[in-house]
């Protein structure tokens, strides 16, 4: 079975038109790698010229999307070798986390997961080759050049592999069993993108999914608890707190310590407030349309947004050097002062943020425990 | 019964109650270090605070007491030999009126003490022929000499140096040992990375570390209000209240600082901030108001805990931070009366002059800092000469393999804990 390929709408730099031909041409992971490394001049040519931090942003996740899609379909290809012609179903092979988001750095690990349906007489045949697809996809991926998830949430994973009829009952039990671990879980599962294969597969479960988690007002309370109380490290005097111990002892951990966060707490009251737009950025605006938050709050949220996006973006192009790209940990020290003073007043803003998010939302006065 | 007897017979028991009191602080000791350090170590470590109160008591009743207290010059004491003497051969310590016999348990007790806060430099991985060898060369040649010079009749005590418990003579001694051995044994494996970046090596047991210290907090009350060795004014009641009250700043004081530098209200650092702040209030809990008492307290514990944090990304593995509980807070205590001394109680007990904050001038303060650079610069030259020659001749450190499977199976040949390290004892038992 084909399924069509959908090109994303690449805007690429006029100082960088070889790059794009060549992501078009390429039919190798080799060559994907190639690209991949290649993203980091593009980046600092977009810099350097000038262009916003939404645009390069942008510019980078349409890079990766077709990255990631070009490898992902040579995967399928591959596992269709293997099996022959895979059997009647369909299958959506979904990422997950920053890429859903359309907010990755230019390195990043994978998140990704996958749903497939069969006529039920085929299903063990067709289970079979979900995993050699995702197994294969896995890999292609880390040869193109993103590591593997070290919490391991891929579609390698039988966790993040299932039958749709499955997937429903794996999401279902989180639902109705709200620990920690679930709600986690299920706060992952709310950042979802197509990658390759039936989209409306992905659409379908999303929308399932969404609409039983609005069923259960005490798990959206619980996920609402979980994000605001994530403490943010800096004390009352705007100290930063930095890691103690371990190999990043004495830095600061942005993505822990802030991003992750923030991002948390759009995420959830753009869920609260029955919203389905996917990245953060469209999440801000759209809470802001539909009248949720205020004007003054849209462009405090969406500056707030730009200064983490590019904090992490600037760290992360200096990662190419390390063995340790998917660090997010910062050496305070060696920022510039006005830096880090723009830093704690973002992180008393996010804390501020984390306030208003525990206010917001439907009431739960009535709601009954699950 | 002559008035004379029954006060012999009131401090007798009293000097006997602290005696028994600050022994008892070796179960304290036994406890926080053990809780401190890793399972495999544990019975190593609590096990050591035996050996090591053993070995003080036959050294000190041998020679050490001697040196410290026995009649000699300005630096050392040259007689007293195996406690025997006559009524002068003691003479820096006629001024309490109890047995010799009480006086040497007393005296004791403290030797115990500071060897106890040396060991914490050496924990989980000094050899055990080195608790030997520098346990009777501490108790011999390292204490007695700065307890000579303060409470013996030697210069510091002439130049009139207050330390009324020793904050200098008991534990920053202790500490300044620690600190010698910590960085010539080295840190303990894994402990750091190749960035020198430090990683945590958690103790097995906070419990046993929070009932370590509240044992070592009651037996403060012998250190310090028994080391009136009277009874007669009730003098040491006030002593109680002013080392209470320094303990409990310590304790808020540390948490404190714990939360506003690391986010977390950290149980074993509000542990250290209590002993920093009993340590620092030692040498001055006959000299200071109460007032003063909680300011010194609540600076150490809150001080030490920044600078246990501060060592540690320095590259010094001291596993249970022994230098900035007993050292630092050692310094800050001993100085301290420099500037908080209260004329009414200098008076009351003798000991050199009023504070900078009363205008007694930098007299006290001098004095004081004369003491501290003079106790540790001894203690850090003796110690590091005798320890680096047992590092040239038998080696301080266990091998790495030893290390690692632990000090309880490679030294003593059972763990402290089998059942959770040795598997086939719980088959066997099954």
């Amino acid at each position: 079975m084909q399924y069509p390929f959908d090109e994303p709408n690449v805007q690429t730099s006029k100082k960088e038109p070889d790059l794009q031909e060549r992501l078009a041409k390429a039919g190798s992971l080799e060559e994907l790698r190639e690209i991949h490394m290649r993203i980091i001049p593009m980046i600092q040519g977009l810099s350097a010229s000038g262009h916003s931090i939404e645009y390069r942003y942008n510019m980078l996740n349409n890079m990766h999307d077709v990255l990631t899609r070009r490898a992902v379909s040579l995967a399928y290809d591959a596992a269709k070798k293997t099996f022959g012609e895979p059997p009647g179903g369909k299958l959506c092979f979904f990422s997950m986390g920053s890429s859903a988001r359309h907010e990755q750095t230019v390195w990043t690990d994978q998140d990704n997961g996958l749903i497939y349906q069969t006529v039920r007489a085929d299903e063990v045949e067709y289970r079979a080759f979900a995993e050699e697809f995702s197994r294969t996809a896995v890999q292609y991926l880390a040869e193109v050049g993103y590591p593997l998830c070290q919490g391991n949430v891929m579609a390698s994973n039988c966790r993040w592999r299932h039958h749709e009829e499955d997937w429903r009952e794996q999401l279902l039990f989180y639902l109705n069993n709200g620990s920690e671990e679930n709600l986690k879980y299920m706060m992952i599962m709310l950042d979802t993108k197509q990658v390759y294969g039936v989209p409306a597969l992905l659409f379908r479960l999303r929308k399932w999914f969404v609409h039983e988690l609005h069923q259960r007002p005490m798990i959206l309370k619980k996920m609402r608890e979980l994000v605001t109380s994530h403490e943010i490290p800096m004390n009352m005097f705007g100290m930063i707190f930095t890691e103690r111990w371990g190999k990043y002892s004495g830095r600061f951990d942005l993505k822990q310590g802030v991003f992750a966060p923030y991002i948390n707490s759009i995420k959830i009251l753009s869920v609260l407030y029955g919203n389905e737009a996917q990245s953060t950025r469209e999440r801000i605006l759209e809470l802001n349309e539909k009248g949720f938050i205020t004007l003054t709050e849209t462009e405090q949220y969406l500056a707030v947004y730009d200064f983490l996006l590019e904090l992490r973006l600037k760290h992360s192009i200096g990662l190419a050097e390390t063995d340790d790209r998917l660090d997010y940990h910062l050496r305070l020290s060696e920022m510039e002062p006005k830096n880090v003073q723009e830093l704690k007043r973002i992180m008393k803003q996010i804390k501020a943020i984390q306030k208003q998010t525990k206010k917001r939302g439907p009431s739960f006065e009535q709601s009954t425990g699950i | 019964m002559k008035e004379s007897t029954v006060m012999m017979f009131m401090d007798s028991l009293w000097v006997m109650v602290a005696a028994i009191l600050v022994i008892g602080m070796q179960a304290g000791f036994a406890l926080l270090e053990a809780g401190s350090t890793r399972m495999k170590n544990s019975g190593h470590v609590a096990g050591k605070q035996i050996l090591s109160f053993a070995i003080a008591t036959i050294a000190f009743w041998a020679a050490g007491f001697g040196i410290t207290f026995g009649e000699g010059n300005s630096f050392f004491g040259a007689s007293g030999w195996l406690m025997h003497g006559d009524s002068k051969t003691f003479d820096s310590l006629s001024w309490a009126n109890v047995p010799l016999s009480l006086k040497f348990l007393f005296q004791l007790a403290f030797v115990g003490v500071s060897l106890a806060i040396a060991w914490g430099g050496f924990a989980e991985r000094a050899k055990l022929s080195v608790y030997f060898i520098f346990g009777t060369v501490f108790t011999v040649l390292i204490y007695p000499i700065i307890g000579h010079w303060v409470w013996g009749g030697g210069w510091l005590g002439k130049m009139g140096m207050q330390d009324f418990a020793g904050s200098t003579v008991v534990h920053l001694q202790g500490a300044i040992a620690a600190l010698v051995a910590t960085l010539l044994l080295g840190p303990r494996i894994g402990k750091f990375n190749k960035d020198r970046t430090p990683n945590l090596i958690p103790g097995h047991n906070q419990v046993y570390t929070v009932l370590g210290g509240i044992i070592l907090w009651i037996g403060w009350f012998g250190f310090n209000a028994g080391s009136t060795m009277g009874t007669a004014d009730g003098f040491f009641g006030y002593i109680a209240l002013t080392t209470n009250l320094a303990a409990a700043a310590g304790a808020i004081g540390a948490i404190l600082t714990s939360k506003l530098l690391t986010g977390k209200a950290d149980i074993p650092a509000m542990v250290n901030g209590v002993l920093a702040a009993l340590v620092a209030i030692t040498a001055a809990c006959a000299f200071v108001e109460a007032w003063a008492a909680i300011v010194i307290g609540a600076f150490a514990g809150a001080f030490t805990f920044w600078t246990s944090v501060y060592f540690e990304r320095k590259g010094i593995d001291d596993p249970i931070y022994a230098f900035s509980v007993h050292g630092i807070a050692g310094i800050l205590g001993t100085i301290s009366t420099g500037i908080f001394a209260s004329p009414r109680l200098v008076e009351q007990t003798g000991v050199g002059k009023a504070g900078l904050l009363y205008g007694g001038g930098f007299q006290q303060l001098f004095v004081q800092t004369i003491g501290v650079i003079g106790a540790a610069g001894y203690v850090a030259i003796v110690s590091f000469i005798l320890l680096f020659a047992l590092k040239k001749l038998i080696g301080l450190r266990v091998t790495p393999e030893q290390e690692i499977s632990g000090l309880d199976i490679s030294e003593h040949g059972s763990y402290g804990y089998p059942e959770h390290l040795d598997p086939a004892i719980t088959q066997k038992a099954n």
